[in-house]
């Protein structure tokens, strides 16, 4: 199954499932333990959610981190 | 004249200057600016990010370790939409509800958008944020930010850093005549300390700058002399200024002057 992750094209391997829970997409993807927040298709998903958000092949996943700025 | 405590969303801050973290020359410049600045709060920002970037050793650390408030911003955005959800995303990372607004409607200056930023900060508010909108110096559009139930609202100087200083204070002014009850704070545009002086002599309640000290020769320097300006401009408007004049006014008295002849007799 092939995603944008932060615009790029992305192929979901070692994920059983048909559509994978976001949890475990971020996992996968090597984002366990880190300090993101993430956006699906645009729009904001709480991490409270992540574990009943399904993904679906061609979503557009947006996972951001804390920089500096001004 | 001590005692001039600034409260905003019910935080009550002691320094009138919001520092920005971005552009400094290494994260040690950075905690030392921010240290010689007096700064209570810190704007930061949200990018997309690889598994190996985030986490330990980025300068998010450095800026966490600093224990100062941060101020999360929704820079780049140019659709209210998209600042929002940015903020959302801003809220959960940085657990506060503080928001400073961006939404980008010109990419030749980064002028903000004022459609957008009312809508966005209407959408925000209902959500539960405390915005602090990032806008032109309109006073109908800084008005509307006000009705929407903004405590803050934060007038360009001049575009984003340009350091041109305060392009219009007449605007500036205006603002704090007729939004006596918000508090003003001057973003963007601050090149050097007497800026940050003068907007606080107007009345304006403070300023948030980042280029003007992390690009200064010696940042840290920097930072410490705007702490002073800043103090400067504030004590200097509770004083109140005397009035301007168009003609000269010898200050020393004139009478009793000596030599004094009356030439047109």
């Amino acid at each position: 199954m092939r995603i944008r992750v932060n615009g790029e094209l992305t192929e979901l391997g070692g994920l059983d499932d048909e559509n994978p829970r976001l949890d475990r997409v971020l996992v996968g993807l090597g984002y366990q333990g880190r300090k993101v927040a993430v956006a699906v298709n645009e729009t904001f998903v709480p991490r409270a959610a992540w574990a009943e958000r399904a993904i679906e092949s061609g979503d557009r996943l947006d996972v951001v981190a804390p920089i500096q700025g001004g | 004249m001590s005692n001039d405590p600034w409260v905003i969303y019910g935080e009550t801050l002691t320094s009138r200057l919001f520092l920005g973290t971005a552009r400094y020359p290494s994260p040690k410049v950075m905690a030392d600016a921010v240290e010689a600045s007096g700064a209570e709060v810190l704007t930061v920002g949200m990018r997309r990010q690889a598994p190996s970037e985030v986490g330990g050793g980025s300068i998010w650390e450095h800026i966490a370790g600093l224990g100062r408030r941060v101020l999360p911003n929704t820079a780049g955005c140019h659709t209210a939409q998209e600042a929002v959800n940015l903020a959302e995303m801003a809220r959960e990372i940085f657990d506060t509800n503080w928001i400073k607004l961006e939404v980008v409607g010109d990419d030749y200056n980064l002028q903000p958008d004022p459609y957008a930023l009312i809508d966005a900060t209407r959408q925000l508010i209902e959500r539960g944020f405390k915005v602090f909108p990032y806008s032109t110096d309109d006073l109908v559009v800084c008005t509307r930010l006000r009705d929407l139930g903004c405590e803050v609202v934060m007038p360009w100087g001049s575009p984003i850093g340009t350091g041109k200083g305060l392009l219009n204070p007449y605007a500036l002014r205006t603002l704090r005549a007729r939004l006596p009850d918000v508090s003003l704070v001057v973003d963007a545009g601050i090149g050097v300390p007497s800026h940050a002086a003068k907007a606080l002599e107007l009345g304006l309640d403070g300023v948030l700058l980042n280029t003007a000290v992390a690009r200064a020769d010696d940042p840290v320097a920097m930072a410490e002399a705007f702490a002073h300006a800043v103090r400067a401009g504030r004590t200097a408007y509770r004083a109140g200024a005397m009035p301007e004049s168009e003609t000269a006014e010898p200050s020393t008295p004139v009478v009793g002057t000596p030599f004094w002849h009356n030439r047109s007799a």
